[in-house]
């Protein structure tokens, strides 16, 4: 942003969000240090700040999200300053239709032929034309994921029905995952998540294991095997939950202790107890500082009074 | 609302020459004309969408409605914005208030759920940072979030502004309308809670860890 240029001598607080922009001067830098290694509360605030700068981040699927939120505000905005001209609108549309009917008895009663003549027939889809064409006209379409920014422009994008216009609440559940496309794995791991996230469990299961039959190579593919693993185990479904984790430890390890974690649980789960011990000390042994070291830890150490009082 | 539009009004001017790429958009949106408002909110989007998320954590699942809520209140607000701090400021602090407000409403239910969340833990996963320093990040960020609900309203503003979006104390009294002693002095009062809270909440965890 531009503030940085026009800022003033900082007070000792501002140092810390120029820090944080990259902007100390050397000067500032050691007036920095000074200032952390005597205040432990602006030490303790600066490390929030880079806390959150780390999660500061674009995510797959922001662009629509935001394009969607975008034409949702403003949709609802000027449907309500429209409401006067849609009631008026209707009026008209009421009124046409009244006068297409009263034209219509009318030619009934001169000709029986008169019947489904375009005189009377045109009522119907100009009302329709009518009634749509308010809210059509105030709506967009909601751009694809590579088109978002594209449709940040003031370019109208083409109309479309009115059911559009209806404020979504429920439009991140996916009632028929196979009866949708979806043009990449972001897409289809974010709808995934959503629905998760709203307790769609299994909309979310089928759309995870979609996005992995559909985009195997994906980051995204991958890291659902760990997001559906413990789903999985959410549902009971523990021998499939294991299936997931065994399969995201086959390839890259960026959540191997999860999986682990995740893995022993459902071995546990399925009564597995002696392959669960070994996935527990495989925790241990390749993850000795993992924060479920203390979980695996007392794990064992069940399973192992388990095992001397069966024995 | 009714604070955001008269703190517009009160506040003190910006220098003049002070560059706002959004302003023209902001003016155009708030003069009615809907596609500078839809540019204006897909612009300004990443950054609200940045705001909500940090207030309410990555998994809330109020995040995609507060959102909304955050760009309508905007989409109301912009008629009141006389140019007092930069538009992407004015948007942001409208979003802060928004998702303030919708942590205050569900306080009670925060008590009960997990401190950390665990989406932004996996979606931070990565191999050059431990999984352990990714929790502390994690806890500390839900110690705040959590205070916030407790914390009087504008010190929690000031907070989110400054700790939380990293504005600077002349920025953040730009925004708010406040002079920068009382921002300080907001900011002074709340960091000294913040820190109490984080570590009252790293000596809970080590407990935790020592009874595990």
């Amino acid at each position: 942003m531009s503030e940085e240029n026009s800022r003033r001598p900082h007070h000792v607080e501002d140092l810390s969000v120029l820090s944080r922009r990259g902007a100390l001067s050397a000067a500032e830098q050691r007036a920095f240090a000074d200032a952390l290694g005597a205040s432990a509360t602006l030490a303790a605030a600066h490390q929030l700040g880079l806390d959150f700068d780390q999660i500061a981040v674009v995510r797959p699927g922001d662009d629509t999200l935001i394009a969607q939120v975008a034409t949702r505000s403003v949709s609802r905005s000027s449907s309500r300053a429209g409401g006067g001209w849609r009631l008026r609108g209707l009026l008209l549309v009421a009124a046409l239709a009244l006068a297409s009917s009263a034209i219509a008895w009318w030619q009934r009663g001169r000709s029986a032929t008169a019947v489904g003549s375009p005189t009377v027939t045109l009522a119907g889809p100009s009302a329709v034309h009518a009634l749509s064409l308010p809210i059509a006209t105030a709506t967009q379409a909601p751009p694809t994921e590579t088109g978002a920014r594209a449709a940040s422009s003031s370019t109208p994008a083409a109309p479309i029905t009115s059911s559009a216009s209806t404020p979504r609440t429920t439009s991140t559940r996916v009632d028929e995952p196979g009866a949708r496309t979806f043009d990449s794995a972001e897409t289809l791991f974010r709808e995934a998540n959503a629905a998760r996230r709203t307790g769609d469990n299994a909309v979310a299961r089928a759309l995870y294991l979609r996005l992995e039959r559909d985009f195997p190579a994906s980051d995204e593919a991958h890291l659902a095997h760990v997001s559906l693993g413990n789903l999985l185990l959410t549902m009971g479904r523990a021998a499939e939950a294991e299936q997931q984790f065994a399969s995201y430890l086959g390839g890259r390890p960026a959540l191997a202790q999860e999986a682990l974690v995740g893995r022993a649980q459902s071995l546990a789960a399925l009564g597995q107890s002696g392959e669960e011990q070994r996935v527990w000390q495989a925790l241990l042994r390749d993850y000795p500082s993992s924060v479920y070291a203390g979980r695996a830890k007392l794990r064992l150490a069940e399973l192992a009074r388990s095992a001397t009082h069966s024995n | 609302m009714l604070r955001l539009l008269r703190s517009g009004q009160e506040a003190g001017t910006l220098p003049a020459n002070r560059a706002d790429p959004l302003r023209g958009i902001a003016n155009a949106a708030a003069r009615g004309d809907r596609a500078a408002q839809r540019t204006l909110l897909m612009e300004t989007g990443s950054a609200l969408l940045r705001t909500v998320r940090a207030v309410l954590g990555s998994g809330s699942p109020e995040l995609e409605d507060v959102f909304q809520e955050a760009m309508t209140a905007v989409h109301l607000a912009l008629p009141g914005f006389r140019g007092e701090c930069s538009t992407l400021h004015f948007v942001c602090r409208i979003a802060v208030q928004t998702a303030m407000n919708a942590r205050r409403r569900g306080r009670t239910r925060a008590r009960y759920v997990d401190a950390t969340d665990d989406v932004e833990l996996a979606e931070l996963a990565r191999d050059e940072v431990s999984p352990a320093e990714l929790l502390a990040a994690a806890r500390r960020r839900a110690a705040l979030r959590r205070l916030l609900s407790e914390l009087p309203e504008l010190q929690a503003e000031v907070l989110v502004l400054h700790t939380v979006l990293g504005y600077t104390i002349e920025e953040t009294a730009a925004v708010t309308g406040a002079p920068s002693n009382t921002v300080r002095s907001r900011l002074r009062a709340a960091l000294a809670a913040l820190r109490q809270a984080v570590l009252a909440d790293s000596a809970r965890l080590e407990i935790v860890r020592e009874d595990s």
